[in-house]
């Protein structure tokens, strides 16, 4: 899988600076979690102190206004004068807003006026005797009513002992709220095992009954505890015990929830300042693998894409001391390199090239066939002989298999390859052989051998074929071969014919004379006249068996082709018209052609007889010469469209004494055939049963020097 | 634009409507007058409630907030009065008073009486024939209820000391005529009723240090059952002494059910323009043979001559 170099950067710095940014988060959240208790702890404990100070300050705030009430003339002369009403409402009045619970004055004679209540009780009377009614008391009190702090004071009028007063505090609820409104903290006091008073709630009231029932026995005085899903930290200060000798228990109830709810938004808004953090960071990543490295790194790949592209000649600029630099200094130093490889390369490959081109044009300059194989049998090259000659049979030589080669052989040819492929691959035993392919208009062969191909460790890696044209070479030993034996009937024919023309000549002679002494009337002269007739058609069957045998000079020049084929076609002119047949020549009128006009006007002549004759109800016959521009012979047809021949007819009609009619030689186109070749030309027949037959014969210009 | 300069116009004329009401109003029904006290009497808030309630009757019935403000000095040339009126006892000069202030001939009296608790004073008919009578009622009370003085009186008042020497005599100046064992209510002065009634605790001992104020706290708050207190005149006649389960009687005499000194006030109210219902002539008609007319130019000498020695003889016993 793909990923840039940027994308591994970035990610990399983002991770790095991801794992950094959430490492700090949580440290500084378990710093603030620690603070916080911490800061839970010295509150708790400050709120203990504060809570010990606000005790004392009670009792002392209380005791101090006891006194003060004790030394108030209204108080004083009201109790010493029995307006008990007045000083109930003087002390209801003294009291009133102060959060105080009650006043009371206890006088000598055991009445007692209160500040709650109206009128008088009878108590007993205090004894001004005893000492103790003359000391300061301040003590804790649980009564039915709830618990007090009580504070009783002595009161005198001119130092005379005329009573006591009783001021009370009601540590209640209301009261507890208030302090808990001031050191913004939960107070609650248990006496004994029991919840007396709380600023708490029922429910938490009776969760913090719990704690203090189990916390009897605990040492700490600072714990945690969980009421319900809130949780408080606790302070825990033991006061003095009740005037029944009861423990009382002051706790003091933090609830965390705020503070923990603080954490709680200082750890997001940690979470948040992070997240921006770490955008940042990942802006920063991106812009530093950019500056610093992506940047310098797309300089070094455009300068490779130079360098691609052929400027070997590029340097890598402002290269500075770090990696990067040390990268761009290499490039630098393997794109000199490269310049200085690439002059060296370019003179080895023109090296090679020439050489490449000398071997190519070499095979191309060969006559010979040149095509090499790989060992799998399929065609690697061919040279320029090869692709001419083949040309025709393949439309593409390179790259053919073996057995798509095999094809356009003939039978015997494709197991004299096969064994001489197989011969040279086995035991590399080379050997020539014929290949004969079948082309249009006849065959072609070709001298072949197979050769291997060895690499620079003399090993086998292909197989070269060779291959010479020797189509003609065989076709001429053929014709000698053929003329041998043409040369050889001939021969014997003309001998013949040297010794029958004189006694046909005596014949003749005596013909004739039988003829003048024969009266036109008679009967027998008409016998005599087929003698004679005979005897005169023999002699020109002699004569031309001996034209045909006879060496005869010849007399070449250069003459305009209409000289030649004007005599032969008003010579034949009567004929035709008599077969209704219509002759037509196509040729130019500067056609010059240089042959022994006699002979060649004999070849005309015999091969226009021949059309006309094979036409019984009449045709065409055309009559074409042409030379193509810098062609060396030229070609001429004759073409009729009469009965044709078969095949088998027209491989024989150049054979002396061959002849599909009743009376004739069988020497006409052994002649022409004899004619053509003293001009050194070839002669081609072409002919279809019910179409009609095309002779082309081509004769060479003459040659120079 | 024609109609909003209507609207414009009409809400105008409806703003400077109200406006004007308002002012008319605040300058009448909604202001207190203040008046000015010029008189011996310390009056104690509740007789001045009293007093509030008699003058608001005769005044404007728009006058419904009264201010009532005592005069230390009201005879000197600095006296600047800026009182809508001013209560002026008879006998006091009001050459001065006279000058931003009119007599509106509208008198009130003050009578001093005994205020008496309803049970106590059932207990007796709703009267003392004598002083020995109301005495033993003390007496009596004071036995049922040890602890409680039955008897309470300001006597730091000079007015209330020359009060009790106008109806139990002042004589006694002779330490002659000093007689132990002799009972409280034949006591020849004053001060010797006074001082042997605390003696045997009928009478507060704190009454030598109470005002008027005190005193009447004491007898509201059912801390005694008898005090001597200012009424106005027509409350005492028209309730035959009763108010509020509380009878106001004549003080007792040696040898009758005593007399009411009274003292009357006549209201001046600021020449200009300060509204006066109607005149209440005649208030200062209600006169029996049991009324005394205080006077106050002898009872101002007597407070300068004599006072100090009664009290004295109050404090000390020394008669």
């Amino acid at each position: 899988m793909y990923i840039s170099l940027r994308i591994k950067i970035t990610s990399l710095l983002f991770i790095l600076l991801t794992a950094l940014a959430l490492i700090i988060n949580e440290s500084s959240t378990s710093l603030i979690n620690e603070k916080t208790e911490d800061i839970f702890q010295q509150r708790i404990e400050l709120l203990m102190e504060s809570i010990k100070s606000y005790w004392d300050s009670e009792k002392n705030q209380l005791l101090n206004n006891s006194m003060l009430y004790a030394e108030t003339e209204r108080i004083i002369n009201y109790s010493t004068y029995g307006l008990y009403n007045l000083l109930q409402k003087e002390l209801e009045r003294l009291i009133s807003k102060t959060g105080f619970h009650e006043l009371e004055i206890t006088m000598r004679n055991g009445l007692l006026v209160s500040s709650n209540r109206s009128g008088v009780q009878q108590k007993a009377p205090l004894n001004p005797s005893d000492t103790t009614q003359n000391l300061s008391l301040i003590f804790i009190e649980l009564t039915d009513e709830g618990l007090f702090l009580t504070s009783e004071v002595p009161v005198h009028k001119l130092g005379e002992f005329i009573g006591r007063l009783t001021l009370k505090r009601k540590l209640d609820d209301t009261r507890l709220k208030k302090m808990a409104r001031n050191l913004q903290a939960e107070v609650s006091v248990a006496v004994k095992e029991t919840v007396v008073a709380s600023s708490l709630s029922d429910f938490l009231r009776n969760e913090l009954n719990k704690v203090h029932f189990r916390s009897s026995d605990r040492k700490e005085d600072i714990f945690t505890a969980a009421f319900g899903s809130a949780r408080y930290s606790i302070g825990r200060i033991n006061l003095e015990k009740t005037e029944d000798g009861d423990p009382m228990t002051i706790y003091l109830a933090v609830s965390q929830d705020k503070m923990l709810s603080l954490v709680e938004e200082a750890r997001s808004q940690n979470l948040s300042v992070t997240a921006w953090i770490l955008l940042i960071a990942l802006f920063l990543a991106v812009a530093f693998s950019e500056i610093v490295l992506i940047k310098r790194i797309r300089k070094i790949r455009d300068g490779a894409n130079i360098i691609a592209e052929g400027n070997l000649g590029f340097q890598i600029e402002s290269i500075e001391g770090d990696e990067l630099g040390n990268l761009g200094r290499s490039f630098n130093l393997m794109a000199r390199s490269l310049n200085t490889n690439q002059e060296k390369l370019r003179h080895y490959i023109e090296r090679i090239e020439k050489l490449a081109n000398y071997i190519q044009n070499i095979l191309g300059s060969l006559r010979t066939c040149v095509i090499t194989w790989n060992l799998a049998g399929r065609i690697e090259t061919a040279n320029n002989a090869a692709m001419n000659e083949l040309s025709e049979l393949y439309s593409e030589i390179e790259g053919l298999s073996l057995r798509f080669f095999l094809k356009k052989l003939k039978a015997e040819s494709k197991k004299e390859l096969l064994a001489a492929f197989r011969q040279v691959t086995q035991i590399d035993n080379d050997r020539q052989f014929d290949i004969e392919f079948d082309v249009a208009g006849g065959i072609k062969v070709f001298q072949s051998s197979f050769s291997l191909l060895l690499d620079n460790e003399k090993k086998p890696y292909g197989l070269i074929l060779t291959m010479t044209n020797v189509t003609q070479k065989k076709i001429i030993e053929q014709q000698l071969y053929h003329a041998d034996k043409l040369s050889s009937i001939g021969q014997l024919a003309a001998s013949v014919a040297h010794e029958i023309k004189n006694p046909l000549a005596s014949i003749k002679t005596l013909g004739q004379l039988l003829q003048e002494e024969t009266e036109e009337n008679d009967t027998r002269r008409e016998y005599i006249d087929v003698i004679v007739s005979e005897v005169n058609r023999l002699n020109g069957v002699v004569e031309q068996l001996l034209k045909y045998a006879r060496p005869e000079g010849s007399s070449f020049r250069e003459i305009e082709f209409g000289e030649v084929i004007r005599p032969v076609l008003a010579l034949v002119n009567h004929e035709s018209e008599r077969q209704r047949v219509s002759l037509s020549a196509d040729y130019k009128s500067d056609l010059k052609v240089y042959v022994d006009s006699e002979k060649i006007k004999q070849v005309f002549l015999n091969l226009i007889f021949n059309a006309i004759q094979a036409m019984s109800n009449g045709g065409m016959v055309k009559i074409i010469a042409n030379r193509e521009e810098r062609a060396s012979w030229t070609t001429f047809e004759i073409e009729d469209n009469g009965s044709g021949m078969p095949p088998e007819t027209a491989a024989k009609i150049f054979e002396p004494f061959f002849t599909t009619r009743q009376r004739g030689t069988g020497l006409g186109m052994a002649i022409v055939k004899k004619i053509i070749d003293l001009h050194g030309g070839k002669i081609e027949v072409h002919s279809e049963p019910g179409i009609g037959t095309r002779i082309r014969f081509y004769l060479p210009d003459r040659q120079k020097g | 634009m024609k109609k909003i300069s209507m609207i414009i116009k009409t809400r105008l004329f409806f703003i400077i409507l109200l406006f004007v009401t308002q002012i008319s109003a605040a300058t009448t029904a909604g202001r207190t007058y203040r008046i000015g006290i010029a008189s011996r009497i310390e009056f104690a808030p509740m007789i001045l409630d009293m007093i509030r309630e008699d003058v608001s009757a005769k005044l404007s019935p728009l006058t419904t907030s009264l201010s009532f403000i005592p005069l230390d000095d009201f005879s000197t040339p600095d006296f600047k009065s800026d009182f809508d009126y001013i209560l002026v006892e008879n006998g006091l000069m009001t050459e001065i008073i006279s000058q931003s202030h009119t007599d509106s001939g509208m008198r009130i009296v003050v009578a001093w009486v005994l205020a008496v608790r309803g049970e106590a004073a059932k207990k007796n008919g709703n009267s003392f024939n004598t002083l020995q009578h109301f005495i033993e009622t003390l007496k009596e009370l004071k036995l049922k209820a040890p602890h409680k003085f039955p008897w309470f009186e300001p006597l730091c008042s000079k007015t209330v000391l020359r009060n009790f020497c106008h109806i139990l005599g002042e004589a006694g100046t002779d330490k002659s005529d000093k007689s132990p064992g002799r009972p409280i209510w034949e006591e020849p002065s004053a001060a010797g009723v006074l001082y042997r009634s605390i003696e045997e605790g009928l009478l507060n001992p704190m009454s030598v240090e109470a005002d008027l104020t005190l005193a009447n706290s004491v007898f509201a708050m059912n801390d005694t059952f008898f005090s001597s207190t200012w009424v106005p005149l027509p409350r005492l006649l028209k309730n035959a002494g009763k108010e509020n389960d509380v009878s106001l009687l004549p003080f007792p005499a040696l040898n009758d059910s005593g007399k009411v000194p009274t003292i009357t006030l006549a209201l001046w109210h600021r020449t200009d323009s300060i509204p006066i219902a109607s005149h209440a002539a005649g208030l200062n008609e209600h006169e029996s043979e049991s009324l005394i007319e205080l006077d106050f130019v002898s009872d101002s000498q007597w407070f300068s001559n004599k006072f100090q020695d009664q009290y004295d003889r109050l404090i000390m016993g020394d008669f």
